[in-house]
């Protein structure tokens, strides 16, 4: 099966964007870092993972706007008459989604290592964290993606696309830990799957890496991103016929 | 090559199926049209055929496999070329080509070298590198029958080819298909509206109109069916209605059409008998300012067979407030006719009330004969739902019994609408008829 469909396309401005939200973020929460029990020395490095996460969501989340256009325009249906796989259709759209902001997500820690945050330098758990953060992706891509198919309009999705990424984000570690949070708030964490992907990459990028937690934090996000994928690939075979 | 039976296509939350019971076959390397206004249920066949969407009933086999459980075979077969380019328009030529060759599991030399082919077989190497965002529509269309064609289909679907496309690049991809089609053996289906595409391209012809198939043969069969040539005439001032008379008791008319610009004549033999016709008009003086002796066309064809001439049907668009009325418009559509920018009786005149009293006007009517007794029905205060009922009683073929019945049925005599006792419906004539009575043997 080809993944190679469409050439890569992205432009460079969305790189610029994550990096504008670590060092904004980073400095105008520093003074968090000074709260008792705070899990990092310095809070660019705890917030890196969440800033990673965050690009993923955003990201992701209009995957599903372009697959309306390309409905509109025709090539989905001359992709569904070739004799490929019909779940290819989708799921390559979603790899190329998820493909783009792994790219983000790389020059992210690059510029994170050259800023010299305190992060792991194991190989091994930085590709780990790098691969629950692209899961995460491909789950929000797909999500996009069958949500588009049931609007089937561009102006709503960007509304629920909206609607959806700020609270998921707030209600996450991304910006503050768990347990400095409202306790009601503490519940929505528990069932935000975008709380476990920042858990498992932070545990993997700073400090000792625990593969247990991380192994909880990627199986809940490999979950949802199943889930989603068979969801939005329902949708997608239910909706031509 | 295709064989279809009894297809049927519902939608869900859609009154009238879009594709009803419809059955036909096409040979190997037949160019085979499907020919119907917008919304005939050509596109829904096609999809069907190309494995886009599951059909609701029925059977429905392309090159040999059937379109529900060999679904993946029949894609491996066919190429298929939608009204909407569906090319990359940030790719170049060769780029699309390429990326459509490894959707079909072409790989190396091979696909290289098909996509050469089709580049030159298409004149378009000149222009492969270049990003097809400015492409013309021509050379969209044909870049998109090459990437249908680099896996060498069995059967290429086309719908609606030439639509949107100007007269030369028109029959510059009716050149292109005709060739493929000799020079690839490739079984072409297209559907297309418009009636010379079908007569100048296509092997045979199906005729589609409101969700079935009405008529299927070659264009010379069709036309034969027919049995006859047609002579239009234009005239000066009231030359048509002092001709009409003569023309219909002619013995050598079989049936007189009166139109816009004149009058139409269907006759057997059109060289023989128009010297006949213009000696009959010049004893009487009546002047021809022209004549047309014009063998059947296929608009001639879908008249027969639907009731309605094509353009009359393309012209029918639906008002901006249609999309407010969602469903209901159907609904309303029915019980009335909308024609172009208000609802209209079958004798022509509007069904609005002020619109009505105007009309009348023009239409000259005594006062005397607006308040006649007989003439009630069709008054302005009543026409609202007098009218809409005649409409629907008696149109002259309806859908149904387009292809078994042709032939007007109740209500309609030759030229106009008449009610049981033989006075016409139309109030003009109506009022007319009244008259014409009231002088010959009293009031009525």
């Amino acid at each position: 099966m080809k993944i190679t469909w469409r050439q890569p396309l992205w432009t460079l401005f969305g790189l610029a964007q994550p990096l504008i939200w670590l060092l904004i973020f980073s400095d105008l929460f520093s003074s968090m870092a000074q709260l008792q029990g705070w899990p990092t020395t310095d809070y660019a490095t705890f917030f890196l993972p969440g800033v990673m996460v965050m690009t993923v969501l955003f990201g992701s989340a209009w995957a599903g706007v372009s697959l309306l256009r390309e409905i509109n325009f025709g090539t989905v249906d001359k992709m569904m008459v070739t004799p490929i796989h019909r779940g290819s259709v989708l799921f390559s759209r979603v790899l190329h989604s998820a493909a783009t902001v792994m790219i983000q997500c790389l020059v992210l820690l690059a510029v994170a290592f050259s800023m010299g945050l305190h992060l792991n330098l194991n190989a091994a758990a930085l590709l780990a964290g790098l691969v629950a953060v692209w899961t995460l992706g491909i789950g929000f891509a797909a999500l996009s993606n069958g949500i588009a198919i049931v609007l089937r309009r561009e102006e709503p999705l960007v509304v629920v696309g909206n609607f959806l990424t700020l609270p998921l984000m707030f209600f996450s570690s991304a910006m503050m830990p768990v347990k400095y949070m409202p306790e009601w708030i503490q519940w929505c964490a528990l069932v935000n799957p975008i709380n476990y992907a920042v858990e498992a990459a932070r545990t993997m990028f700073v400090g000792s890496a625990d593969w247990a937690l991380y192994g909880k934090g990627f199986c809940i996000v490999l979950g949802f991103a199943v889930a989603a994928f068979a969801w939005a690939n329902f949708t997608f075979m239910k909706s031509r016929g | 090559m295709i064989r279809v039976q009894e297809l049927v296509k519902a939608y869900r939350g859609k009154r009238s199926p879009s594709v009803d019971n419809v059955s036909f076959e096409v040979g190997e390397g037949e160019i085979f049209a499907f020919l119907g206004p917008n919304g005939a249920g050509k596109s829904t066949t096609a999809k069907i055929l190309t494995t886009l969407l599951p059909p609701t009933a029925g059977l429905a086999e392309v090159a040999g496999f059937d379109v529900v459980r060999q679904s993946r075979k029949v894609r491996e077969n066919i190429g298929y070329v939608a009204q909407s380019t569906g090319i990359d328009y940030f790719m170049t030529g060769r780029e699309n080509l390429m990326l459509i060759g490894r959707l079909y599991h072409l790989s190396g030399a091979t696909l290289t070298g098909r996509v050469e082919e089709m580049l030159r077989y298409f004149n378009l190497t000149e222009v492969a590198d270049d990003v097809c965002a400015g492409y013309s529509g021509g050379m969209q269309r044909k870049l998109d029958i090459a990437t249908a064609l680099l896996h060498r289909p069995k059967v290429l679907f086309l719908d609606e080819p030439t639509l949107g496309l100007d007269a030369q690049s028109r029959i510059d991809l009716w050149q292109f298909v005709k060739r493929m089609n000799t020079d690839f053996g490739v079984t072409v289906f297209l559907t297309t509206h418009y009636l010379d595409e079908a007569d100048r391209l296509a092997h045979r012809v199906g005729i589609i109109d409101r969700a079935r198939l009405q008529v299927v043969g070659t264009p010379s069969e069709l036309k034969d069916l027919l049995k006859g040539d047609s002579i239009a005439l234009n005239f000066d001032a009231d030359g048509a209605e002092r001709a009409l008379p003569l023309l219909r008791s002619a013995t050598f008319a079989k049936e007189v059409l009166e139109e816009e610009e004149g009058l139409r004549v269907y006759v057997d033999n059109g060289g023989e008998t128009i010297s006949d016709l213009i000696q009959l008009l010049s004893a009487k003086a009546i002047k021809i300012k022209a004549v047309t002796l014009a063998r059947p066309t296929l608009d001639d064809v879908f008249i027969k067979f639907t009731g309605r001439s094509m353009d009359k049907v393309e012209e029918k668009v639906k008002p901006w407030w249609a999309q407010w009325a969602g469903d209901n418009w159907e609904q309303m559509e029915a019980q009335g006719d909308w024609q172009g920018n208000q609802w209209m009786n079958a004798d022509g005149s509007p069904k609005d009330e002020n619109s009505f009293k105007d009309w009348q006007q023009t239409q000259q009517i005594s006062p005397e004969a607006v308040t006649d007794p007989q003439v009630t029905a069709a008054e302005p205060g009543t026409e609202n739902e007098a009218p809409v009922s005649e409409n629907q009683d008696s149109k002259p073929a309806t859908p149904t019994d387009g292809a078994a019945a042709p032939a007007p049925s109740t209500g309609w005599a030759g030229n106009e609408w008449v009610n049981a006792d033989g006075t016409p419906k139309d109030p003009a004539a109506m009022a007319k008829w009244a008259k014409e009575m009231g002088a010959g043997k009293g009031s009525k």
